[in-house]
């Protein structure tokens, strides 16, 4: 693997520089938003008197770069912020939202990546066929629909009309009580195991299933048509045809030489697709009511709760960074001419 | 050395299937490969040579098309089934132009030798790794576990090309058939692997079937010449016979055309107009309409190859009165 010793530190303080930004960014375009957040922190009946006192306490009344600094020096002491709605720490609030949020994105990328590669592997040995057609049909339509619009109509269609899986919400609060079901990653799929409680698993993984298959479907449709592309490429490639002489048998061709040379780039690709499933995950909590940083996130942006607002910006722009990271080592694992 | 043909090639027609239409590639070839000859296909790029060496070496393109036989060591080639198939890949080797895309570049040069030894001699990975080193040697490359160990964008054009020897003589082919293997290279390493080769033929016994553009190469290579034009085999000879003394206007064009070191000219001679389309190619000689023997009257019908001597034919309408 040619990865250089400074590579991984040299990234490392590059993310923390974008993430600064993104701090700093997010924390003046809250301020500059002609909003009035003490009327939310004093209450709906507050005073004149209570008012000027909530500004003071929320330093509303110091020019936004003296703001800033106050909020840099708390964010490293690892103080995001009380949040404005729930009037507790926003770390607190975010590090409870997060495994949830989690919990969804990677079903929905491991989905993506299991489904959405073989699906287009098989599309580009069948190539120009029918069955290549469909799926190539299937994947344009699902790249190009928007997540919100397909989850309100599976959530009506299979969960309200059909009622096939449950329309809404990590787990069944009822089999929660029953069966004595305590959190303790947050990842209640992971909980559930540990705790061998296979009713919560069970019902954790129903619930599981829609909002991840939606938010999967743009994933796993990019997956599935760049992988079938760059399939079909790296077969008309010349290597095939000499490794086909020398006598290599086909399956060996395909499954170990074409299909690595064409799933690299697509492990790149599906890696930046993390930052607009990530903006889908926050449309898909809302609608199936999920208890992660997009409901967070949403509900913080309705009652303008400024410190949740810039923790979530901030969380993401980690884990933004965090993926592309991990996606480039990855990729130069896989593929020896990437020198980092 | 010599002993009775190992391959022949009898009428064979290739047809490409491209959205652009059927592209005639190699029409009614006819080619007779002596055991232990080394013989050399010469023509012009587009001119089927490529497309022949590779209906040979059973790895056509999926969209391509082959009519006629070639018949190996008594067996007809193209009539075998897929499975059957397999097993004489590799049988009938090759080494290709640009040793840049031979190898895949996700895998180490020993992956590669490894595999094709592992399914050709079911033998274990170790053993294969033995092998891998001792083939390498055998194409002189000097540190051969570090080659092992190389991706292909860590060695040379020349070295590549070294590898790829190595991994088409991996298979124990009888029969090699090398598609312009030195174009891609600096002329310092192509003398050398055309040294090689001839070293490797020798030692080995195989039969050269030696595809390229360059006369200087095919005289140095190969006894035996067969010259392309546009899809058809127009003329074919002992080496020395075809160069000295061409039979076909094309071919003595085309020995004309070679650049001289040692005698200046005024001008490099060249051929005239271009390459028939072979979508649709002429019925008659595909040279007639560059040829400056071609009259107003001239007979339109398909082109008969004539016997001109001992293991010399030529299809060209000017020797057909010769002996008909």
């Amino acid at each position: 693997m040619p990865i250089s010793r400074g590579y991984v530190a040299k990234r490392l303080m590059l993310s923390a520089l974008v993430i600064l930004g993104v701090l700093a960014i997010a924390f003046i375009m809250t301020r500059i938003i002609p909003a009035r957040p003490e009327f939310l922190w004093a209450g709906p009946h507050a005073t004149e008197e209570q008012l000027k006192m909530a500004r003071e306490k929320l330093r509303l009344d110091r020019p936004i770069y003296i703001q800033l600094c106050y909020y840099l020096i708390d964010f490293f002491r690892g103080d995001w912020g009380i949040s404005w709605r729930t009037r507790l720490p926003v770390l607190n609030d975010l590090l409870t939202a997060l495994p949830a949020t989690l919990e969804l994105v990677i079903a929905a990328f491991l989905l993506a990546s299991i489904v959405g590669i073989p699906l287009g592997i098989y599309s580009a040995l069948n190539y120009g066929g029918l069955r290549d057609q469909v799926i190539k049909f299937v994947t344009v339509l699902g790249a190009s629909t928007p997540v919100f619009w397909i989850a309100l109509v599976l959530q009506t269609a299979l969960g309200v009309w059909a009622g096939i899986l449950p329309a809404g919400k990590r787990v069944d609060d009822y089999l929660v009580y029953v069966t004595g079901f305590k959190p303790i990653t947050g990842f209640y799929i992971i909980d559930s195991l540990i705790q061998g409680n296979i009713p919560v698993f069970l019902d954790v993984l129903k619930r599981l299933l829609l909002p991840a298959f939606v938010l999967s479907i743009y994933p796993l449709s990019l997956s599935a048509r760049m992988s079938r592309s760059l399939m079909i490429e790296v077969l008309n490639e010349n290597f095939i045809r000499s490794l086909e002489v020398w006598g290599v048998p086909q399956r060996e061709i395909l499954f170990k030489y074409a299909l690595r040379n064409a799933i690299a780039p697509v492990i790149a690709s599906l890696g930046l697709s993390f930052g607009y499933t990530l903006v889908g995950a926050f449309m898909v909590e809302l609608i199936f009511v999920w208890p992660g940083l997009g409901y967070y996130a949403g509900m913080a942006l309705l009652s303008y709760d400024y410190p949740a607002v810039i923790g979530v910006v901030v969380l993401v722009a980690i884990f933004y960074s965090a993926i592309n990271l991990v996606v480039d080592l990855v990729h130069a694992w896989l593929d020896p001419r990437v020198r980092l | 050395m010599s002993g009775g043909s190992l391959l022949k090639v009898l009428g064979l027609t290739i047809n490409y299937y491209t959205l652009e239409g059927v592209v005639k590639a190699v029409r009614n070839a006819s080619l007779c490969v002596n055991r232990g000859e080394s013989i050399c296909i010469v023509g012009e790029s587009g001119s089927g040579k490529s497309t022949l060496g590779l209906a040979i070496s059973l790895s056509l393109p999926r969209n391509a098309v082959a009519e006629g036989s070639i018949i190996y060591e008594g067996v007809d080639l193209l009539k075998l089934n897929p499975l059957e198939r397999q097993k004489y890949r590799g049988e009938i080797s090759m080494v290709f132009q640009d040793p840049a895309t031979t190898f895949s570049p996700l895998f180490t040069i020993g992956e590669h030798l490894i595999d094709i030894l592992r399914h050709r001699f079911r033998v274990s990975r170790d053993e294969a790794v033995v092998r891998a080193r001792e083939l390498l040697r055998k194409v002189q490359l000097p540190d051969q576990d570090r080659v092992l160990r190389a991706y292909p964008h860590e060695l040379s054009g020349g070295m590549l090309q070294r590898a790829a020897i190595a991994a088409a003589l991996a298979t124990d082919p009888k029969v090699l058939v090398a598609d312009e293997p030195t174009t891609m290279l600096d002329v310092t390493t192509q003398s050398q692997i055309l040294e090689l080769i001839k070293v490797l033929k020798r030692e080995l016994d195989l039969t050269l079937l030696f595809i390229t553009h360059n006369l200087g190469i095919a005289s140095e290579v190969c006894n035996r010449t067969a010259v392309m034009y546009a899809g058809v085999i127009v003329e074919e000879g002992s080496t020395d016979e075809v160069l000295l003394n061409p039979l076909h206007p094309y071919t003595a064009k085309l020995v004309k055309a070679v650049p001289s070191l040692t005698k200046r000219r005024e001008r490099l001679s060249h051929i005239p107009g271009m390459l028939p389309d072979l979508r649709n190619p002429p019925a008659g000689c595909p040279f007639a309409e560059r040829c400056e023997f071609t009259t107003h009257y001239f007979d339109y019908s398909p082109v008969k190859h004539v016997e001109a001597g001992p293991g010399r034919r030529v299809a060209c309408i000017l020797y057909s009165g010769v002996k008909a």
